[in-house]
Formats: structure tokens, sequence, C-alpha cells
């Protein structure tokens, strides 16, 4: 069985969370045994309300940074896809990672080409069920598409059912309101937690947020709740004018996926001296955002689902450009950002042709500078990156 | 104060520079080989450069490591990257200079600087040492076997410029047997495989934005043939510093950083 592979920084604050960590995988072992199926996803697209409502575990498989995954994923992706695209599959053929062993089926959403095949692969070489969801690819936000939105709402409509067939169990609007309300929860208590690192005297690094979140991906959604009012209840207590003020320069990070154990980037920014205060990615700060709005009691609670998933999602597949642009200057603007590190997975085209637009809306708009980080999972130009980063700093520090 | 020296020490993958400076003027620089112990070649080049000037260790104040080798030298006060250091160096030569392209051993950088010499913005290669002096160190022992300080001079003589389609050292190589097979000339060949820089650099420059004026610093700014040919790809002038080795630029920007740091400690 796997250990965990989130590296919490503040331990005591989060022994409780990684206590219960560890022991999932024994308590997935066991629902199992008692017929409760897993269900694993990879895009935030996904709705999780709708794996909940059929009573099933939801598992968000982003597990990245290691070597031997993507290396495996070569087997059925390119050499020149990007690397964590081939871990959704590598892992799964190394089999020695629990939460890829655990899934009944997965459901994937087509968020880029790689993602697309990915669902084949697992279905026809590891016999796995596997349910698709459509995305429509533009949608902009003045709604002059209302199609795009009707046919996600039958995508979605589409993939309740089959969830709610292979679970074996009728699925209520009623299940969805409630799983909706736990999403809710999940996503207003993470955003909490996301806003602490605004100040400079905050009692919870970025990093540690980010941790929460991956291991939220994991762990029986229930429980989480019970460890998240946890650590706001510690948070809250603490006088953070008592905290001394973190002067080190503020970096947003942006870009690609950060995978759960994937920290080469971010160790390599705190190690230079800086601190990770805010994060434009779809495994970070991006995947609390914006709850899904309950209709009243005569309204289908599809129509909120459709809505959040589809206009509220930080995909630059699936997202148009301005809407994302203000975002992304209005997050530097919040959390005082110096810098921004766009961390760009190689080969992962969708997130690469958008760093110029990004560099020029936060320069000319805040004059925040960018770099950019063209990487992989391999050490070997852990140099290279560091002599950049360091370069960012004494630029953005201006004291040299 | 005026015994009181500062120092940069520059250790790159190929070579390791020292240069000192007293009373804000520049007592010495020298170049040696980094070999396999790169704080150990800072180090000695430091020395041999104190050795020369008529002081002693114990006269320098402080000393600004940088280079990739910056990390491992025990003996600096502060490291300080070497993007930084170009740009401050160059800007100390002529204070005009808005674009540096220092192409050393094997990384190619491309940083643009403000009025005050600061860094506004750069490129810098990936892992991969593509276009730098690596790139025409391997094809002129390799392939061409010609020393590599007679490239510059040899592509003058060029009739015609081959194409090199590969920045690659590895498919360079390749390209270059070819190329001799088919019966081309040595020079143009050489000439090609400068203008493959050009065209790999001028590409990094776009993204930071080519302003004048430019100079070129690091060991391929001594290749007379990379400078003609981003002359020639940038239509502008490139400069190369004069009245100091081109390799020394990054050293020197490390010593007037440290002098800023000295005085204000």
């Amino acid at each position: 069985m796997t250990e965990t592979t989130i590296d919490f920084i503040n331990r005591d604050l989060l022994e409780s969370l990684s206590t219960r960590l560890a022991q999932e995988p024994e308590r997935i072992t066991t629902a199992k045994k008692e017929g409760k199926k897993v269900i694993g996803y990879f895009c935030p697209h996904l709705p999780e309300e709708l794996i909940l409502a059929a009573d099933m575990l939801p598992i968000r498989l982003t597990f990245g940074g290691e070597l031997e995954p993507v290396a495996a994923g070569e087997d059925f992706l390119k050499s020149y896809s990007c690397p964590f695209a081939r871990s959704c599959i590598g892992y799964r053929k190394l089999s020695d990672n629990f939460y890829y062993t655990a899934v009944d089926a997965i459901c994937v959403a087509y968020t880029c080409d790689s993602m697309r095949r990915i669902q084949e692969y697992w279905e026809k070489y590891f016999d796995i069920p596997t349910f698709s969801l459509g995305i429509p690819q533009t949608h902009d936000r003045f709604r002059s598409k209302p199609h795009a939105k009707e046919y996600f709402k039958n995508e979605l409509k589409l993939l309740r059912q089959k969830l709610a067939e292979f679970s074996d169990k009728k699925v209520t609007d009623q299940d969805i309101r409630k799983s909706i309300a736990l999403c809710n929860q999940i996503r207003e208590k993470l955003w909490i937690l996301f806003e602490y690192p605004q100040s400079m005297q905050t009692p919870i690094e970025w990093r540690d947020v980010l941790n929460i979140t991956h291991a939220g991906f994991l762990i029986d959604r229930t429980d989480f709740i019970v460890e998240l009012d946890q650590i706001i209840k510690v948070l809250k207590r603490i006088k953070t004018q008592d905290i001394p003020k973190d002067t080190r320069p503020r970096i947003m990070i942006g870009g690609s996926i950060i995978g759960i154990g994937d920290h080469k980037i971010l160790d390599i920014i705190n190690r230079a001296g800086a601190n990770i205060v805010a994060d434009f990615t779809c495994t970070g700060s991006m995947f609390s955002r914006k709850r899904v709005s309950m209709p009243g009691i005569i309204g289908s609670p599809m129509d909120g689902l459709a809505e959040r998933y589809l206009y509220n999602i930080p995909c630059p597949f699936m997202t148009d450009l301005p809407k994302r642009l203000n975002r992304l200057v209005r997050i530097a603007r919040d959390y005082s950002v110096q810098g921004l590190v766009y961390y760009n997975l190689k080969y992962c085209d969708i997130w690469r042709a958008e760093f110029k637009f990004m560099k020029e809306a936060l320069y000319n708009q805040l004059s925040v500078p960018s770099l950019l980080i063209e990487t992989d999972y391999s050490p070997t130009d852990v140099g290279t990156i560091r002599t950049k980063v360091e370069a960012f700093l004494e630029m953005i520090g201006g004291q040299i | 104060m005026s015994n009181s020296i500062v120092a940069g020490v520059d250790i790159g993958s190929t070579t390791a520079k020292a240069l000192i400076m007293k009373d804000g003027e520049v007592l010495g620089g020298l170049i040696g080989p980094t070999g396999t112990n790169p704080a150990l070649a800072g180090k000695q080049i430091l020395e041999k450069v104190i050795d020369g000037s008529n002081h002693t260790m114990s006269d320098v104040k402080y000393i600004i490591a940088t280079g990739y080798g910056r990390v491992s030298a025990p003996f600096a006060n502060k490291t300080i990257t070497e993007i930084t250091c170009h740009g401050r160096g160059a800007h100390h030569i002529s204070p005009q200079i808005r674009t540096v392209i220092d192409i050393g051993g094997q990384d190619a950088k491309v940083v643009s600087i403000g009025e005050d010499g600061k860094v506004v913005d750069f490129v810098m290669n990936d892992k991969c040492a593509s276009g730098t002096g690596r790139f025409l160190e391997s094809a002129a022992q390799l392939v061409l076997h010609v020393p590599l300080e007679d490239l510059g001079e040899l592509s003058s003589k060029a009739t015609s410029i081959c194409k090199i389609s590969s920045t690659c050292t590895v498919f360079a190589q390749t390209e270059i047997v070819s190329l001799l097979a088919a019966g081309e000339s040595k020079e143009n060949v050489i000439a090609g495989l400068h203008s493959s820089i050009s065209n790999r650099v001028i590409g990094m420059a776009k993204r930071v934005g080519v302003k004048p004026v430019i100079m070129m610093t690091g060991g391929v700014a001594k290749n007379k043939g990379v400078k003609n040919a981003l002359e020639r790809d940038l239509s502008t002038e490139v400069i190369i510093p004069e009245n100091i080795d081109p390799q020394l630029v990054g050293a020197l920007g490390a010593a007037l950083i440290a002098s800023d740091l000295f005085n204000n400690s």
C-alpha cells in the first residue's frame, strides 16, 4: 500500500489530516469489500457531486512529479506528451500507487488530446469501465452561445445516468442537492484557507493549503469536512497580529497542473528565498473557486452544476482568454503578487500557448513580471531552473 | 580603505573567471579552465589574480560568486546569478546597452536591461546546450578538426552559407558530416554553424524584445563569425567589449555588485 506522498509543512496543525490520509487506503479497501464503488477522475470539469450522489467514492487521480510513471506511460502515449498525461496511464500500468488500482471505474472529461485517449487505454488495457464527459470548447462569457451550456447539461445528465447504472442506485434530484451542499461546504472551507496568504501575517502557508486541497482529492469527503473544520478552528484562534511579517518576495505560480507530490518547482522557488502566496492552477485554489448555486425548490440542480463546471473551471483549453486574464490579474492584485512563475509542463501546448498573453496582461496592468519555466519531472534541469528563478528574484527584489 | 579589494568570481561550465577592483578601478582579471572541481578552480583563479596585483587574500573584503558553479563557492560572501552580473557588467562598460547576449560554454542568455543597468527581463536556454559554446566546440573538434579559435576567421572566407537546420549538438554533427561528404567547403559549413547559432539566439531574444544597443558577452563573443551573423540577421550593430575580455563581463558585474554591497555594509 502506498504511503501518503503529501509533505505537509505545518505538521502540528495538519497531524490529524495526515493521519487520516494515511488510513485512507485501508478504509477504501474495507468500503470496497462492503460493496462501495470507487470512481477516479482527472480534470476538474468533472462534478464530484454526480459520483457522490450515486453513493460512490470520488478520487481525483492527480499524482505527479515521479519519473517511473512517466516512463511507464510511454507505452501508450508518445514521449513528447506532457509528463502528467503520461503519468495518468503510467501509474495504472505500474500498479504501485494504491489509488490508481482501487478505482472501479474512471470518468474522463475531454480536456486535451492526451486525456481523450487515456480513457480508451484504461478501458482496453486495464479493463476498467470508463465514462466520458464532453465539454464545449467555446462558450464566451456573454453567454452568446447558450447551446454550449445546453450541450454540457445533456452530457452531465448522461453521466449521471451512467453513474447511477454503475452504482445500481436511483439518483434523485434530492441526492444531487445533498452532494452539491457537501461539495459547496468543501469549496467554501478551502477558500477560507486560500484567503489567508493574502496577508503577510498568515497562520498558514499557501503550500499547506495546496497540500490540504490535494488530501481532499483522496479522502472521504464527509471526513474531509471534519478535518477542514478542525484546521480552521485552530487557525482562527491564532492572533495574526502576533505573527511576524513574511517579507520574502511574493510569488504566484501558474501554468500546468501541479500534481500530488510534484514539488520540484515549489522547492526551487522556496529555496531561492521566495514565498509562494497564490496560484492559478487547476489543482490549487481554482479547484475550490465558486460554489454551485442551488436552484429553488422546483428548479433542477443539474442547472447549477452545468453553470459552475462549465464557466468556472480554469482550463485554458475550454475557457475564453479575456475571462482568464481578468481572473489572473485579480488574483495577482488580491495577493500583492510581485512575480508570476509560470510552470509549464513540457509538451503541454495549451498552457504554453497562453503564456505570452498572461505575461503581457500582468505586466501592462500591474507591472508584475513573469518567468516561464518549461520542464518535466526529471531532476536534470534543477540547476538551470534555480539560476532562472534566482535571477528572477534578483530582478524583482531590485536591491542589486 | 586603500587596500580594500572586492572581487567577482564567475565559475562557468568551461572556464572560471576572476576580476578584482579597488576604489572603482579594475586591478586585473584572469580566465582559467573550470576542470572537474568548480569551487577549487574559482578559488585558484582568484588567488592568481590577487598574486598578480601585489595584494594578498586578506586585502579582499568582499567576494561575489556567480556562474553555474557559484553554489559550490564557499569562499564567497554572497552569490548572484550570472544574468544579473552580465547586465551590470555590460551597463558599466557602456550605459547605452539595453540588450546583452551572453553565450557561454553550455548556456545562452538574452538579458534586457534598463537605463540603470538593472535586469528588466531575460531568457535562458533550458537544459539542452544547443547553440552554445559547446555546440561550436564539439563541431570544431569532432568533425571539422580545426581549433575553436579559428572558426571566426575561417567563416570569413566562406563563399556561401550552408544551411544547417539543427541546433542540436549531436544532430548538427551528423548534418556537417553529410555536408562535407557532399563536397561543401569547411568554411561554408562553419558559416552555416554560425548562422544556426544566430537563429537560435535571435529566437530567444525576440521573447524579451531586442532593444539596441546590443552587447555580446561570454566566450562565443570572441568568435567574429557569430557576431557577424547576429548583426546580419538582426540588421543592427552588435558591440563586443573592447577594453575587457568579453568572458570577463560576468566577473566584472559581480565585482561591481561586491563593491556596492561592501560600501553599503
